[in-house]
């Protein structure tokens, strides 16, 4: 199946709950959505393409909001289901609950990036060391590593 | 005449732990790799112990995370006397590109360091190297 | 029967990943695992955003030390994608023979260190010798034996020569002879037959529900691959199979990794066989035009995974990574449920999370709430000591 088909058939199966669906190249599609929809359209991409896998959760800071872009693996291709969250309310809903394998990825943007997955079961520390209190989250922009220290 | 003795079989059977403190494991290998057939550490008496207890030089890698810092410094603390470290590979010495808000940047910043073996990783002959001149200054000091 | 936790680790002398295991028993059965990571947690991810991309080079590649070859993979992949930049044929097959030489080499020391787990030390001095062909086979291409600084952004570094050539094909008879031998251990060897059958059960389903990557998810039977789902450098014009096991176990793993290893050989033979002429590079800008980018490549242990956001500048603005270990932690926890203390080490092993292991254990009592430390050797002793005693299965 071309790209080209996958995004038209997309884009006509979840009108209104997409923004934006485009492929860069080969076996790569971006689906940006509304956080309140992320679910559905996660949903749909596991019940048309048969998705199983997501390979991992990544999250940019965008200045004003956050972008959290979860991507998936199925059917040969690589599908990132992308959304933005303002900066204010860093929060998306949970995906564990249709993709169990998410658990250790939203606690590691919840460590790194303070982007809280609602409804996870355990949202504990995952990589960051236990004494690290609220020292903040590094891999935001406001973040320096010589604010860091100066506090210490 | 006894101290003579201690000295000859301290030499002689130097017991290793190996010990990363956030390294990525490149160091890690190539010490195994010291130990394996071809080079056979086992030559010079080094044997690979599991457990700090029973070791007398502790070869540590990696930058120490601020997770592993506290257990690198009670493994230092099991360790009986005398005791020697040796930091093997760039980040074990300085940190080297690992400068962040999770590193200390070096073995030494957190326990006394007797020898240094540079490279990334260093050869596992380095490594033997590094083993044999610690033990040689043993003899001589 | 009162239950009994159990914390494994965490000092963990190997990989970026190194866990923590809280295991509940109740008498010898596992009944819980909880998972605690991020000691070798470095900040790779922040650093990168300080970085150029010459320098991100070197800072992927010390990612992990025994995969190192597929983070640089991914990273020049990303970085081409978003250049724009069309990398020779010959690069991309250099780039290729390099990673199966990686995964030659790392599936190798995985037998080494499952043998050395269940007692069978034999096997852990065989294989790692012979791991030392591949050694130095790497060494004489590119320089260094771990960490090769050999992909460059829009291609290889150093061209292949004709006598370094016939030496990669002359290593590749002489580890496909030991091959014949490990494979049959790994089918028949009483030792790794008892030690591994039946341990750590990993259903199909449980391994998609799961998302494990790698040896691990074929092992339970899923035909997975990104070199052949989503193919990357020249993996779409070589031929080689996808190999699977349907025991679902660690013996599966085993079998799958052994026979993998026959797999690279081939591959490696047909890419020297079919080397295409013409250069080896092309000379790469340094500032980068803003745009996003993913790439992922199957590392030895599984689906490795970059994510970069560029911003025009020479610096990315944004790079994720996850390695594969990660993804199957998940996995390691639910096959640790209803095994034996004794299994724990063959099980952990099993995903190839590292070398030496776990050091210690502490079990700590509930009921009297003591606590008594355990060194990691002492448990693996008793595991094998434990099999030794009785016929338990």
């Amino acid at each position: 199946m071309a790209e080209d088909e996958v995004v038209n058939k997309i884009n006509s199966d979840l009108k209104g709950i997409v923004q934006n669906v485009e492929s860069s190249r080969a076996r790569r599609i971006k689906i940006e959505v509304i956080r309140e929809s992320l679910l559905d359209a996660v949903q749909y991409l596991i019940n048309t393409y048969g998705v199983y896998h997501i390979s991992t959760i990544s999250t940019v800071d965008l200045g004003e909001s956050f972008e959290v872009l979860y991507h998936l693996f199925g059917a040969n291709k690589l599908f990132t289901v992308s959304t933005k969250v303002p900066k204010t309310d860093p929060t998306v809903n949970t995906l564990t609950g249709i993709l169990p394998g998410a658990i250790l990825y939203e606690r590691e943007i919840h460590d790194l990036m303070g982007v809280v997955a609602k409804g996870h079961p355990d949202l504990k520390i995952l990589v960051l060391p236990d004494s690290w209190g609220n020292k903040g989250h590094p891999l935001r922009k406001d973040w320096s590593l010589a604010k860091y220290r100066g506090e210490e | 005449m006894l101290e003579n003795l201690v000295k000859w079989s301290r030499i002689k059977s130097p017991w290793v732990i190996h010990f990363n403190s956030g390294g990525c494991n490149g160091c890690d290998i190539e010490i195994l790799a010291a130990l394996m057939p071809r080079l056979d550490a086992e030559r010079f008496g080094v044997l690979l112990q599991g457990s700090p207890r029973h070791s007398d030089v502790l070869v540590c890698t990696g930058a120490v995370t601020e997770q592993m810092k506290d257990r690198l410094i009670r493994i230092y603390e099991q360790t009986p006397e005398p005791k020697f470290v040796i930091a093997c590979g760039t980040c074990a010495i300085t940190g080297a590109m690992f400068e962040s808000y999770n590193t200390h940047g070096g073995i030494d910043k957190v326990i006394p360091v007797n020898a240094y073996v540079p490279g990334c990783p260093p050869k596992p002959e380095a490594i033997l190297d590094g083993v044999v001149k610690l033990l040689t200054s043993l003899k001589e000091g | 029967m009162a239950e009994v936790t159990i914390p494994i680790g965490p000092q963990h002398p190997a990989l970026k990943e190194p866990e923590r295991f809280l295991v509940t028993v109740e008498g010898e059965t596992v009944v819980g695992a909880d998972i605690r990571i991020g000691h070798m947690h470095r900040g790779i991810e922040k650093l990168a955003e300080h970085r150029t991309y010459i320098q991100n080079l070197y800072l992927t590649e010390r990612i992990c030390g025994i995969c190192s070859f597929t983070h640089t993979t991914n990273f020049s992949q990303v970085t081409e994608e978003a250049l724009g930049l069309e990398v020779p044929k010959r690069g991309l097959y250099l780039r290729t023979l390099v990673n199966e030489l990686e995964r030659i080499h790392s599936h190798l020391l995985w037998l080494g260190v499952a043998g050395h787990e269940m007692g069978f030390d034999t096997l852990f001095m065989y294989s790692w010798d012979d791991r030392e062909i591949v050694q130095d086979i790497l060494e004489n291409m590119t320089g260094n034996r771990v960490n090769y600084a050999y992909n460059a952004i829009g291609g290889v570094r150093r061209d292949i020569s004709d006598s370094q050539a016939q030496e990669v094909l002359r290593g590749m008879d002489a580890i496909e002879e030991r091959m014949k031998y490990y494979v049959n251990v790994a089918l028949n060897e009483k030792t790794i037959l008892k030690r591994t059958q039946g341990i750590g059960v990993l259903k199909t389903e449980d391994a998609k529900r799961l998302c494990a990557v790698g040896p691990l998810l074929r092992a339970s039977n899923v035909k997975d691959d990104v070199r052949r789902d989503d193919p990357y450098a020249a993996y779409g014009e070589i031929p080689f199979d996808v190999i699977t096991a349907d025991t679902c176990d660690v013996h599966g793993q085993v079998v799958v990794r052994a026979l993998e290893v026959v797999e690279s050989l081939k591959m490696c033979r047909h890419i020297i066989k079919n080397l295409p002429t013409g250069d080896i590079r092309v000379k790469a800008p340094r500032k980068v035009p803003p745009g996003e980018t993913i790439s992922h490549t199957e590392a030895p242990r599984g689906e490795d995974i970059h994510y970069l956001k560029s911003n025009g500048t020479d610096k990315p603005e944004r790079l994720k990574v996850r390695a594969p270990t990660l993804a199957n932690i998940l996995s390691v926890a639910h096959m640790l449920k209803g095994i034996y203390i004794a299994d724990i080490p063959m099980v952990v092993a099993g995903i190839d999370p590292c070398m030496a292991c776990m050091d210690r254990v502490l079990i700590v009592d509930k009921d009297k709430e003591t606590s008594q430390m355990v060194e990691m050797d002492v448990l693996r002793k008793f595991g094998n000591e434990w099999y030794e005693k009785e016929a338990h299965r």
